[in-house]
Parts: C-alpha cells; structure tokens; sequence
C-alpha cells in the first residue's frame, strides 16, 4: 500500500518535473515557437471566444485574416455601460469580418497600473479608455497616436464636439492627445431640504462657508464627506488651486514654465493648501473621514448625517444608490465658493471639462490603425454617449441632445452646468503629472487631515514629487 | 484549583471574543449578500429588510463566477505543483548534502524572500510579452510558484535538517540509492511540511490580484479576485452583489479546509515548531 502510493508520489513528481520542463525549455525557444506552443495549449481548453482572440495572438495578423483589436476599458460588469459596450462590440465584429476584440475590462485604479505598467514595457492596449495626464505622458514617448489630423480630415466627427471640448485635449503645440470620452463637471452637493430646515443659506464665497461650518456642526451634523481612504482629494485640489490662483498659474503649474515652483508663493499653491489646512481646522470633516471609503462616504450623505458632498457628476448615480430617487429631489448643486480674498483666483472656472478619452496606440500597421481609429470613434459617438448619459452613467461631451425627463433634476442641473461653463480645469489626476497628483492626493491632503503634515510640510512633499518628477524628464 | 477554573474562564472568554472577531466580517458578508443597495446604505450593519436572493443569481450569471474559479483552480495547481517539485529536491540537496557552497546555494535560494512582488511587475510582464505568454493561467502559475519558492525551501529546509540522520545512513548500507532516499524516506517523513508549503502557496496564489490583472487580460481567462474586482467601478459599485460572489467564491475554500482539516492543522503546526 506505502509502496504504491509511493510510486504515485513519484509518477506525479515527474510528471511535474516534465511540464514544468517542457515550458521552461519552451520559455527558452523562439518567440514565434513559443506562440505556437500558447496557441495550440489554448485552444484546447478556451471556449470559442477566447479561442479566435488568441489564435491571432503574438502577431497583428494571425492567418492573414484575422485582426485582433485589444481594447481595455473601464466598463466591467458592475458598470451600467457593460452591456452596451458588449454591444457594440459585436456590432463591430459583425461589420468587420475577421476582427477580433477582446475586451479587458478593469476597474479605473487597476486600469491606470496596467496601463503605466503597459506603457513602461513599450506594450500598450491597441485602443483604450485614458485620462489626459497619462496621454500627455504616452505621447511624449511616441505611444499613442495625435488625433489632429484626424480631426481636421473628418469635419463631421469634429462637429460632433464643441471647440473647448477639443482646445481642453490639445496640447500647446497642437497635438490632440485622446477622442473625447466623458464629459465632468464639478459640484459642490448640498442636502437643499437640509438647508431650508435649518435655515442656512447656500455658501456662494469662502467666508460664507467657513462661516457656515460652525453653524452646520452646532446642529450635530457633518459639514462635508468624502471617500477619505480611496484618496477622493483630486477634484477637491483643483478647486482649491483654482480659486486660489487661477487657470494660467495652475496650467503653468502642472505643465509649463512653474512646474518646479509648487512651493513657490507666486504660484498660489501654498495658499490653496493653507485654504485646505483652514478647512480642515475648522472640523468641516468627519472624525475617521481618512479610514471612510468613498462608498460609505455616500452612505453619510445619503443618511442625512452631512451636508455637503464634493466631487463630478457621476457621484449622483452613486447617491441615487445609496439613498434612492427620493434623496436626489433633496440635492442641489453649487460652485466651489469663491475666494474673494484671492486676487488671481478665478471664481467662475469649473472643474471639470473633458479628460476622459480613447487613445489608440502608435505603431501599429496601417490597416490596423484605421479599424482602431474606427472603434474608438464609435466609443465616442452619440449614438453610444447620449443612451449612457440617460442612464446616468457619464455626461456625453458632445452636444448632441438628450431626453432629459431620462434623468433627475440634480443630474441635468450637472449636465447645464457642463454646457454653461466660461472655462474648465480638469481634476487634479486629470492635468498633473501623476506623481504630484499621487502627492496631493496621497501624501499632502491627508497628512493635513491626520495632522502628520502642517501646511509648510504638505507644500513641500508635492514640490520634491515636481522636482523628481521634472528631474525624470531630464534623464528622458 | 480556584486558579484553574479562573484560568480556563479568561482562556475560554478569550477565545469567545477571538471566535467573534473572526464571525463578525463573514456574518455582515453574509448578510450584506441579501441586501439591496439602498438596505445596505441605510442599514448597514442590521439584518436585511427584505432579502434580495437576486444578488446571488447577478453575481453567477452576469459576472463567469464558475469560469474564475476554474481559471484560479488551474493558475494555483501550476503554483502548488512548481513549488512542490521544485522546493522540495533543493531542500533536500541543502539540508542533507555537505560541499562547498552549500550554506551559498541556501542563502541564494532564499535571497528571492527579499524581492517583493512589486518591483518585478514591469520585468514580468515585458518578459511574458516578449514571449507572447500573455493570458495563459500556466504561465501564471509559474509566476506564483517561482515567488513561493525561496519561502518553501526556507521551511522545508527545517523540516528536513530536523529528521535523523541514522535513517539515511542505515538505507546507505541496505543498499538504497540517493533518489531512493529522497523518494522514500525524505519526502514520506516531509509529508507535513510539504503540505504546509502547499497551503501557503494555495493562500497566496488563491488571492493575487495584481500580477494576474497585468498578464491576464481575456474576460474567459480572468481570475476570481480579478474577476470580482469588476463588480466595483468608479462610478458604481455593486457591493451587495460583490458580497454575493465572495460568499459563492469562499464556498471551495470552506469545504477543502472541511475535508482537509486534520492535515492543514498538522502542517501548520509542524511547520511552526520545525521551521
């Protein structure tokens, strides 16, 4: 009995021993072997699907005829997008015969590592969803593709999107860096029903709301939430910056000629951090806001126990789930509060704009390049945004019409507030350099909270991430 | 005698509220599985007002639970039977063999511990392209195997310096060969120890998000962690159906522990004495 389990033991260990041989010794052959080998191994055991995405794989055409398309979004199945990009895929397939996509799809914190890790590894998604700041960086490298020529050759594709929308993704020496995507606008939540009960009035300037903090907290409710734990400060930065300094200090800031000058009081970076520092001082956040995540943050709004909730427009998808269409009827919108005391601040900039897009990799063959272009155009189509944006998904950038009796009075409140802006600034993880927003978000605003960091301290951690940041540019 | 009982009193009153800590997450888990978006907004740690069934049958049918969890089956397989083939002869080789080098070779293998799993995800991904390996759950596994390695031949190597040298040196004089004596004497009595690095490895491969969501990118091809990561998105988090498919996702780990009970505590146990 010990002898034959023994013997089994030992049938099993070589058998072991010769598959893990038989890939390492695989490992060592030629790539195109080595693809072989995957290829043949695959299409044993994938279903149908997976089988023709992977028989093309390792080459941009497989047998000649199959082209395979690799589009990473960040519409999985918890998305209320799943099922139309599901869609269109097909649609896509079906009228390009021989086109294979496959379709990654990952939540929007994973997809920003795939893709920095893709883009260091010179392997980057044939088309993919990507925020502005990580395409400024792409195409410096030459990994993705500039969009103006493809803007000027179709007249009809450009006409589908207002000029700010294209001058928010054009770089300064005219490249076009993404398709437009989604449209943001900011706004600064408030529990309206809230407000008239205790009779306080809506903050329009910084006094107004330091002012009402007190008053908010007397009454045993939060002023304002946020998603402390996930780092929900990039919206809240920009806001902060640009009524502190106004748009051309903050563009120069994150790319121009002030990118090392964070600390700099000029610029008026210090002063928006002081501006936070204030703020929080005054008890405007929870106790533990720096453990709530963004979820239970909604949770606190939605039970009524804070006032004021500040990001873009798809958190009232997230505050209808959380407390239904009834709480929507109880929320307005507001612009972040002015600072009058701030001369070069500008007061009426929104945050927001368009710096969400669908980039397509550089590099591939001709052919390839125009079916890519092709279906990141059908992404940003109206025929795709407007359906999302009457179920609440995202605000279509285009200015195409919409049935608005779709959506509730707060989400179209948000979408005229997109439509009527003077002037946008995109979030912070939107324009900066990844690394400083990583400082801000990361390291200078909840060092303020937790009081780890004073003002100084905060103001000089995002000014050490602008200079190795910038000193990484240099060695480039 | 007193003492005794007061003692027993606190040992069991300790391990009442410890039996708690570890209840608590999975009962709100549990019961997080029935409720509705709004239920758990505004009920978030009570019992569900009306308990949504229809979250288990979302999480099955819209999200390939199944599919994950074969792809993660395959994936830890590969990692459990590379660290077992291969740990287990190097640890043989370093514990019993005296040469030259041999406390180099030891260190050498166990210097891998020290590279944490972050730092290797760019070298790891373009050599996996550069191999057109990508979206395939055996190369994965080799990928969790190779960094549960250096771990396994640090405890297996304790397990093995610890058993008697007189057992080789009698099967030396009956005759039996190295590989006999690796075969039939080490690795019976190292039985525990390489169930303890079977374990470890099933944990951590079971779990890994990161290297599996940068090589695995075919929606068939998508791990369980992976594939529940997709029930949360920015913009809409569907919490109770993730909840859902966590409960759906535990159920193999709950009955392999139930089935697997006795060996996973004695190999856990062996390995905290011996290694």
């Amino acid at each position: 009995m010990r002898k034959e389990s023994l013997k089994k033991l030992l049938a099993i260990s070589l058998t072991g021993a010769l598959t893990a041989s038989t890939l390492l010794t695989g490992c060592g052959n030629a790539p195109k072997e080595k693809a072989e080998t995957q290829d043949s191994e695959v299409q044993e055991s994938a279903d149908a699907e997976t089988a023709a995405a992977e028989s093309a794989a390792g080459d941009t055409k497989g047998s000649g005829e199959t082209i395979e398309i690799k589009l990473s979004t960040t519409w999985t199945q918890g998305s209320v997008v799943q099922e139309e990009i599901e869609n269109l895929i097909a649609k896509f397939e079906e009228e390009h015969p021989g086109v294979v996509i496959e379709h990654d799809a990952l939540s929007t914190a994973d997809l920003r590592t795939k893709l920095t890790v893709q883009a260091a590894s010179g392997d980057m998604p044939d088309v993919s969803w990507c925020p502005q700041s990580y395409a400024r960086e792409f195409i410096k490298d030459g990994l993705i593709i500039d969009w103006s020529g493809i803007v000027e050759e179709d007249p009809d594709w450009h006409a589908w999107f207002a000029d700010p929308v294209f001058d928010a993704l054009t770089e300064p020496d005219g490249k076009i860096l993404l398709a437009p995507l989604e449209a943001s606008i900011d706004g600064l939540y408030y529990n309206k029903a809230m407000f008239e009960e205790h009779g306080w009035t809506a903050p329009k300037t910084w006094d107004e709301f330091m002012t009402l903090i007190p008053k908010i907290k007397e009454a045993g409710i939060t002023p304002i939430v946020t998603g402390g734990k996930d780092s929900r400060f990039a919206w809240m930065a920009s806001a902060f910056l640009v009524r502190a300094t106004g748009l051309d200090n903050f563009k120069s800031l994150c790319y121009g000629e002030d990118m090392t000058n964070w600390n700099n009081e000029s610029t008026g970076f210090p002063t928006a951090v002081a501006k936070f520092k204030e703020m929080v001082d005054a008890g405007a956040f929870p106790n533990g806001v720096m453990g709530m995540s963004a979820t239970e943050a909604d949770q606190m709004f939605a039970n009524e126990e804070a006032a004021m909730y500040y990001e873009g427009a798809w958190k009232v998808g997230n505050f209808e789930s959380a407390g239904g269409a009834e709480f929507l009827e109880k929320l307005d919108r507001l612009d972040w509060p002015a600072m009058t005391d701030c001369p070069d601040g500008n007061p009426d900039t929104r945050v927001g704009g368009c710096f969400i897009g669908v980039m397509v990799k550089a590099g591939n063959e001709p052919e390839k390049e125009k079916l890519c272009i092709e279906l990141a155009k059908s992404i940003c189509s109206p025929d795709f945004g407007i359906p999302i944006m009457e179920k609440g998904g995202q605000v279509y950038p285009g200015v195409a019409e919409y049935d608005k009796s779709t959506c509730s009075e707060i989400m179209n409140k948000m979408i005229e507030a997109f439509h009527s802006a003077d002037s946008y600034i995109p979030s912070m993880d939107g324009i900066a350099p990844p690394a400083v927003d990583l400082a801000i978000k990361q390291t200078a605003f909840p060092g303020i909270i937790t009081k780890e960091l004073d003002a100084r301290q905060a103001v000089d951690e995002v000014q050490k991430a602008a200079e190795d940041y910038a000193a990484s540019l240099e060695a480039q | 005698m007193l003492g005794n009982k007061k003692q027993k009193v606190l040992i069991y009153l300790a391990l009442t509220i410890a039996a708690v800590l570890v209840i608590l997450p999975l009962m709100w888990l549990f019961f997080t599985s029935f409720k509705s978006r709004a239920d758990l907004a505004k009920n978030t740690w009570g019992l569900p007002k009306i308990w949504e069934y229809s979250n288990y049958i979302t999480a099955w049918t819209g999200s390939r639970i199944p599919t994950y969890m074969w792809n993660s089956v395959r994936a830890t397989a590969t990692a459990i039977l590379l660290t077992v083939v291969l740990a287990t002869p190097v640890s043989y080789v370093v514990s019993r063999f005296r040469f030259r080098g041999n406390k180099l070779l030891y260190l050498f293998f166990i210097a891998g511990m020290m590279i944490p799993i972050h730092s290797t995800v760019i070298p790891i991904y373009t050599m996996v392209g550069n191999m057109k390996l990508n979206n395939s759950l055996e190369v994965l596994g080799l990928v969790y195997g190779a960094f549960r390695i250096p771990i396994s031949i640090f405890i297996l190597e304790g397990f093995m310096s610890a058993l008697p040298r007189e057992l080789e040196e009698c099967a030396v004089i009956d005759g039996c060969s190295t590989a006999n004596i690796f075969f039939k004497i080490i690795v019976p009595l190292s039985k525990d120890g390489i169930v303890t690095i079977s374990i470890l490895t099933v944990l951590s491969s079971w779990n890994e998000l990161l290297i599996s969501m940068l090589l695995i990118s075919t929606p068939s091809k998508k791990t369980l962690p992976n594939g529940l990561m997709g029930f949360i998105t920015e913009y809409n988090s569907e919490y109770t159906q993730l909840a859902a498919g966590i409960m759906i996702s535990i159920i193999p780990a709950v009955l392999f522990y139930a089935f697997a009970q006795e060996k996973i505590e004695k190999g856990m146990i062996a390995g905290a004495i011996k290694g």
